[in-house]
């Protein structure tokens, strides 16, 4: 990236311009199940307040860069999961907070519990946890930002690169 | 403390009355008196003791897999039949259940059981739903997760699993094949699970049926939508069919089971002591009462008391968890009418009790403090002076969060004369908790039936008399505020002492035998059916859900009503999906 001296235009490749764009704001659809959402709500609340970080919820997965799937996924809801992460715009990234997000948690031999969602979806980020703390949310949607500005791709493009021809 | 020769008075008049019918019969150690009776003499046997013995509120209904009969010569051999392939799963015995319903007389609080069992291979028995409308849902979970078929049922299906499982999984028979395979999941994940309502659903009356073809003089034409599971405001995995003739709500259904987690289940496996970590995730925002009805239950069936610490420190405990609940639903419906700052201004008071709770034991949410006999640990030093200085001012927040919606014009005009329940619509519905209390019933477990220390701790219960949304909002509201009155009170009054029982036992092995007991949760009243089979797992834990009543309630707030108050009204409900599916 540089600015011209005569034009005062910025110039920059369009790849590195979004990837600044995108590690600077990133929307995470709430897909709250369970306990963890509750903890996820506090992450918006006043003491950790994630606005300040250019994080800002949303409720449609056609504003949402990210899914946060906060809690277990039964076989009830995997459809429901996997419908929501099919109407996100791409780049679309997957945060799976919680050990029953992760693997099933606590409840992984039960006989309707999903044992993780990478099962169903492209996970990119693990927070562990029962559930996490905010602080650890927060942590995850950092990190995630710090990957996008330094261009890196998501666990989804990862799956379509990585496909044997 | 109630007395065993008091209840007893109490109750023998209606065993007279029931000779013939029912048998009596003993449940476990505890004080509950049990009436056994037949298919054929249930409906006369719950008719008897709710029309002329005032036992009018319906508190369980749920099914047992008999036990075994024990080898003879004493030994010890696995109790659970050989786990059948898993082809074979439709094939479970047809006999061996017993069906449980628990009744309460709001009168003085006595509460029993009648148990039907399920002998002729068919597994039938009379539904009560035209009893109480709130027992078809009840019921609905029961034919789930045992695959009890109830006779004149008029919407037999199932309410928690997908349409597409196969087996009824609370049945010893059942093999989980130690959890779902990926492969399950991926063809999980091809179809929705359920049928649309469409093709499903039964109007459960004529004049529903009516409602439902349109309005014949306007030709108006039935639009169905579907909230939820995954809406902002459905606080949770809800999924919330509504009919709509223009703005105005037709019919609705609520449906659930997104969050089904096989807690039951799975507590069937577990010593009694870690089952308290999954009933901590049953009802997420106040894991302490669940936990409390658990041991509680426990400490009944092992014969075992609690010390008074102990005591004191459960209700300081259960009260902060109330008010953090609350809390949780205050900010929700602020958001559910439009208001983002209740939220904001909410959490801010919630984080600081929460602090309180992970100073003393260890978790913001998932505590796993109470122990058989006592809790845990003690309170950290010089902690109980920063909350008594903390409860002295919680007034004080309570008037700032109240200020921003109490007396705001928007949110009185959306909320008055809203969404009304009606008490005889609580008896019903077997609503219990604050949305029984604003509709003029007053019950309150803590007061009626106390546990703990809440004998020594006098309750002031908050009531109301229109029963609309406004009034549920300034119900919890008082109750926010008793709250802090009582935990403060607590802590004052709290004794030196151990925080455990010593004499109890390190291997928790209660003797075979069952109990249940309830406990006022910030949704009313949540109860634990424990049956021990004298091993050191329970053979059956059932939580009894305050909010799958209250929610199954829900349509008679709606109907009638406009689609633009339907989420204000939900919000009024104060629904915790992790309880209601378990």
């Amino acid at each position: 990236m540089g600015v011209d001296d005569q034009t005062r235009v910025l110039i920059a490749p369009i790849q590195q311009l979004m990837d600044w764009a995108r590690g600077h704001s990133m929307w995470p659809l709430t897909f709250g199940t369970a306990c963890c959402a509750i903890e996820m709500m506090c992450c918006g609340s006043a003491r950790y307040d994630t606005d300040r970080f250019g994080i800002f919820f949303r409720n449609s997965p056609r504003q949402a860069d990210c899914m946060i799937v906060a809690g277990t996924i039964n076989l009830k809801m995997a459809p429901r999961l996997k419908l929501l992460y099919e109407q996100m715009a791409e780049p679309k990234y997957v945060i799976a907070m919680g050990s029953c997000a992760i693997g099933g948690g606590p409840f992984s031999t039960g006989y309707n519990v999903v044992n993780g969602v990478d099962q169903i979806v492209p996970v990119d980020i693990y927070v562990p946890g029962c559930p996490p703390r905010p602080e650890a949310l927060i942590n995850s949607l950092l990190l995630l930002m710090e990957r996008n500005s330094k261009g890196e791709r998501s666990a989804a493009d990862r799956l379509v690169l990585e496909q044997p021809a | 403390m109630r007395t065993v020769e008091a209840a007893a008075e109490r109750i023998a008049p209606v065993f007279e009355q029931l000779a013939g019918v029912a048998d009596r019969c003993i449940l476990g150690p505890g004080e509950i008196p049990c009436a056994r009776t037949s298919p054929e003499d249930l409906i006369d046997v719950i008719r008897t003791l709710r029309d002329q013995r005032g036992f009018t509120h319906l508190t369980l209904l749920t099914a047992e897999e008999l036990q075994p009969p024990k080898p003879a010569d004493g030994e010890q051999t696995e109790a659970a039949p050989p786990a059948s392939p898993a082809g074979a799963r439709e094939q479970l015995p047809q006999t061996g259940l017993d069906m449980i319903y628990g009744l309460t007389r709001a009168a003085d609080g006595t509460t029993i059981i009648v148990r039907v069992a399920l002998e002729d291979g068919s597994l039938a028995v009379p539904t009560l739903s035209h009893i109480w409308a709130g027992a078809e849902q009840l019921e609905r979970e029961v034919y789930d997760l045992f695959g009890v078929h109830f006779d004149g049922h008029p919407n037999l299906r199932r309410i928690v699993l997908r349409d597409d499982f196969v087996g009824h999984p609370l049945r010893k028979a059942f093999d989980t094949n130690g959890g779902v395979s990926s492969e399950a999941v991926v063809e999980a994940v091809k179809s929705p699970g359920d049928a649309p309502f469409e093709e499903t659903r039964r109007p459960n009356s004529p004049s529903e049926e009516a409602r439902l073809a349109g309005d014949p003089v306007l030709h108006s034409e039935r639009l169905v939508l579907n909230m939820g599971p995954q809406h902002p405001s459905m606080h949770g995995v809800l999924h919330l069919w509504l009919a709509l003739d223009g703005e105005q709500v037709m019919a609705s259904e609520p449906t659930h089971g997104y969050l089904h987690r096989c807690i039951e289940k799975l507590c069937e496996s577990l010593n009694y002591k870690a089952c308290t970590a999954l009933l901590d995730r049953s009802d997420y925002v106040s894991g302490f009462h669940t936990e409390l009805a658990h041991i509680l239950a426990l400490e009944e069936l092992m014969g075992i008391e609690s010390t008074p610490k102990a005591d004191y420190l459960r209700v300081m405990l259960g009260e902060l968890v109330r008010i953090t609940s609350h809390h949780t639903w205050f900010a929700a419906a602020g958001l559910d009418t439009g208001a983002l700052t209740p939220f904001l201004y909410a959490f801010i008071d919630r984080e600081k009790i929460l602090d309180f709770f992970e100073a003393i034991t260890g978790a913001r949410m998932m505590f796993n403090y109470f122990r058989p006999g006592g809790v845990k640990a003690d309170m950290p030093a010089g902690l109980a002076e920063e909350m008594k200085a903390y409860l002295k001012t919680f007034d004080k927040q309570v008037d700032e969060c109240e200020s921003l919606l109490t007396g705001n014009e928007i949110f009185r005009a959306r909320t008055r004369g809203v969404g009304l329940l009606s008490p005889q619509a609580v008896i019903d519905h077997c609503v219990t908790g604050p949305m029984a209390r604003a509709s003029g019933i007053d019950i309150d477990l803590r007061r009626d039936e106390p546990y703990a220390a809440y004998d020594r701790i006098p309750v002031n219960v908050a009531t109301a008399m229109v029963g609309d949304t406004f009034d549920r909002y300034t119900v919890r509201v008082a109750e926010m505020r008793e709250s802090a009155r009582i935990a403060l009170a607590a802590l004052e009054g709290m004794p030196e002492g151990p925080c455990v029982n010593p004499d109890v036992p390190r291997a928790i092995k209660p003797p075979p035998g069952a109990a249940y007991r309830r406990v006022e949760s910030p949704r009313g009243e949540l109860g634990v059916y424990l049956v021990s089979d004298g091993s050191a797992q329970p053979w059956r834990l059932k939580v009894r859900s305050p909010a799958f009543s209250n929610l199954h309630s829900a349509p008679t707030l709606l109907n009638g009503g406009r689609i633009g108050d339907v989420v204000a009204v939900l919000g009024s409900v104060d629904v915790v999906m992790g309880e209601i599916d378990r």
